[in-house]
Order: structure tokens, then C-alpha cells, then sequence
């Protein structure tokens, strides 16, 4: 199958949820948790793939308790990787949900 | 598990890294551990949350070790991908024999490539120091283009004094090297039964004749020229050719082989990666 989406599924998410605004880590999990099911651990060496593709880039803000924080931004290459990705996904939600539906066993209602 | 000791865990994992990279990630973690406390969480459930620092370890760090050898492709690189990449149960170990196997032996096909393309330079050199210089002198090297026996033929300076030797076997097996002092000829012998092998080199140093009997068939190659300066030339100049193309044949082979390595363990950890993020 297409394992291009399966293993770019979480990063096209945390890249949709970076399209929307900056954020820190701790932030995109718990976007992210609300809608999906994931696995905290595995963000943050994500992030770190991110950064090395050049696809999101980061900043530090300082906050007025405790020490700076780590902003993530999406990069222009990040943009288009994100583009790419959606327009793939959404090919490949449609090839699978016209199979399922001239599939569908007899007595299953859609 | 607290949040020092996750930290301090998570600090051993990563002995691998440069401190400043390490340094940077526990920064990172203390942050996340400061963020989900102002959420409310406990530090045990982030602890959990976040799985063993030991299997995160060892993700960043084959992610980083990949990184370099991507940056610079080196056998130490390499070397520190491959132990990165094993920590992280990627590689199989079967597999990788075979595919050490490989990369030795293309690596003593190149390596023989390029001893032809020394012994074709050093050939060539010679030709053109000896047409320049005089020296050294080729009177004592044969080219034997007859296409039996090797090509090159070096014979002993004939100042020296001749070698004399006799093995004589119960069957008539004979080995023998004896010079003739009349002529001035030294003949090498060596004849087991119908099977028998005979060269005669002259006064002056030069193959005069080669003798190849086995049974009935016999080879025999009387008069073997010196070695003319012309001959000395083409081989050294073939040499270099055949060495020159399969010295970037086998380089380019190398190098192929080399980078497709890297780029199927990264395409490897990435595929460990997704499946680990995607539960």
C-alpha cells in the first residue's frame, strides 16, 4: 500500500496543526489528542525530522515565568510538503471509500 | 518514575550525542514536563505518557547519527548509522552478512582495478624513463605475446651467477635448473611423466625458447624476442587503459552501492518511526 501515507500520516497532522498558527510541543499533543488517538513520545524525535527536512523551523519567546519557550513555525518548504500530503491523502480517502462502497456486502446499509 | 529521574535516564541514553545536542533535548523535555504540570498532569503520567527514555534515546539518536553520515558519507559514519540503526531493531542481522560479503568483494574488484592501473603506470613510466634516460634498462624483461604463459617476464640480471639445481623424483619426476657454461645457456626444467615444461634463456639474458609438452601436445616457442621498447609501451599503456576504466567502473559501483545503503536505512527508520507514532 501507499506506506508514504501511512508513516506521513502523524507528520501531515502536526503540519496542519502548524499551518493554523506557531505552537510548542506541548501544545500540538494536546491539539492533536483531542481528535486522535497518539502517542506523546514519538512527537518530539518527529519535530526533530521536521526540523531536519527544513520543514518547520524554531524560535524562543520568553515567558514571563520559568525559561523561554520553544516556538515551532512551518517553513515555505513545510507549506508545500503539507499541500502535497492533503492532495495525496485526499486521493487516497477517495480511491479506498469507492472500493468500500462497490463492495459493500448486501444488507449493509451506507 | 519521577521527573529527575525520567531526566536523568533519559541524560544516560544519550551519551552519544555531542553535550550541546543533548543539553538541548533534556531543555526541551524540562519544558514539556513544566508545560504538563501547569495542565494539571502528574509527572508520573506524563513519565508514561512519553514511553521509556531509553527507546527515545535510541530514536534520536539513530536520527542524528543518520543525519551525519547523510552530511558526510564516511566509513566511521556509517559505522556509528549502522550501531545506531541496530539499537533501534532495524537491522537484521542475517542480512547483513550477506550484504558485507558484497561490499568486500567489490571493494577487492576495485582494489584490483586499481593494481592494474598502478602496474600500467609504473609500466608506462618505466618506458618513457628508459626512452628518455636510458634507464632502467629493459634488457632483461620479456613481453611474451605468444598468448601462452604471462605477459611479463622478468628475468634475472645474466651478471649474476646462474642458480643450479636437481630434484629427481622415483617416477621421473624431474625439477631442474643447471646452466651450461660452454654456451653460456640456463635451462629450466621440470617434467612429471608425459607432462613436461622446459625453458631456455641464452647468454645474454634473453627466452630463447619455451618448451609445453603434455602427451602428444607440445608447444614449443624458439627465439622469444627481447623485450623491444615498442612492446614495453602497449602493455603498459593497456594496462593503465583497462585499470583507468575499471577503477571508475568499480568506484562508481561503490559508491552506488554505498549511498543506496544510507538511504535504505534511513527509509527504514522512517518507516520504525511511523509505525511507533502511529499506534
Amino acid at each position: 500500500m501507499k506506506t508514504q501515507l501511512r508513516k506521513g500520516t502523524l507528520e501531515m497532522c502536526v503540519l496542519a496543526v502548524l499551518a493554523r498558527h506557531d505552537s510548542y510541543v506541548y501544545e500540538i499533543v494536546s491539539t492533536l489528542a483531542q481528535s486522535m488517538d497518539i502517542s506523546e513520545g514519538t512527537i518530539y524525535p518527529l519535530m526533530r525530522r521536521l526540523q531536519a527536512d527544513d520543514w518547520v523551523s524554531t524560535y524562543l519567546v520568553e515567558s514571563a515565568s520559568g525559561p523561554a519557550r520553544k516556538y515551532y513555525r512551518l517553513t515555505p518548504g513545510g507549506r508545500d510538503a503539507l499541500a502535497a500530503m492533503r492532495q495525496e491523502w485526499g486521493s487516497f480517502v477517495a480511491e479506498i471509500n469507492a472500493v468500500l462502497a462497490s463492495a459493500r456486502p448486501q444488507g449493509e446499509t451506507a | 518514575m519521577n521527573r529527575e529521574q525520567y531526566l536523568q535516564r533519559l541524560a544516560a541514553a544519550l551519551g552519544k550525542l555531542a553535550p550541546a545536542e543533548r543539553d538541548e533535548i533534556l531543555a526541551d523535555y524540562r519544558a514539556y514536563f513544566d508545560d504538563a504540570a501547569a495542565d494539571g498532569r502528574s509527572e508520573a503520567d506524563v513519565c508514561a505518557a512519553l514511553g521509556e527514555p531509553e527507546r527515545l534515546a535510541r530514536e534520536l539518536t539513530a536520527e542524528r547519527k543518520l543525519a551525519d553520515w547523510e552530511a558526510d558519507k564516511s566509513p566511521a559514519n556509517m559505522k556509528q548509522a549502522l550501531g545506531a540503526l541496530a539499537g533501534l531493531g532495524v537491522l537484521n542481522v542475517l542480512l547483513a552478512f550477506p550484504y558485507l560479503f558484497l561490499l568486500t568483494w567489490l571493494g577487492s574488484l576495485w582494489l584490483g582495478a586499481v593494481g592494474l592501473l598502478i602496474a600500467g603506470l609504473v609500466i608506462t613510466g618505466s618506458w618513457a624513463s628508459h626512452s628518455v634516460f636510458g634507464w632502467p634498462s629493459l634488457d632483461n624483461i620479456v613481453v611474451n605475446d605468444s598468448g601462452v604463459g604471462p605477459w611479463l617476464i622478468a628475468t634475472s640480471p645474466h651478471d649474476g651467477q646462474p642458480p643450479r639445481l636437481r630434484i629427481e623424483g622415483d617416477h621421473g619426476e624431474t625439477v631442474r635448473i643447471e646452466p651450461d657454461p660452454a654456451s653460456g645457456k640456463l635451462v629450466i626444467e621440470a617434467r612429471d611423466g608425459d607432462e613436461h615444461f622446459r625453458l631456455e634463456r641464452d647468454a645474454s639474458g634473453n627466452l630463447a625458447q619455451l618448451q609445453i609438452r603434455d602427451g602428444a601436445d607440445t608447444v614449443e616457442l624458439s627465439g622469444l624476442p627481447g623485450a623491444s621498447s615498442g612492446s614495453v609501451l602497449v602493455l603498459g599503456l593497456v594496462l593503465t587503459v583497462l585499470g583507468l576504466v575499471g577503477s571508475i567502473l568499480g568506484w562508481k559501483v561503490l559508491r552506488w552501492v554505498w549511498r543506496g545503503t544510507g538511504r535504505w536505512l534511513r527509509w527504514q527508520q522512517r518507516l520504525v518511526a511511523g509505525e511507533a507514532a502511529v499506534r
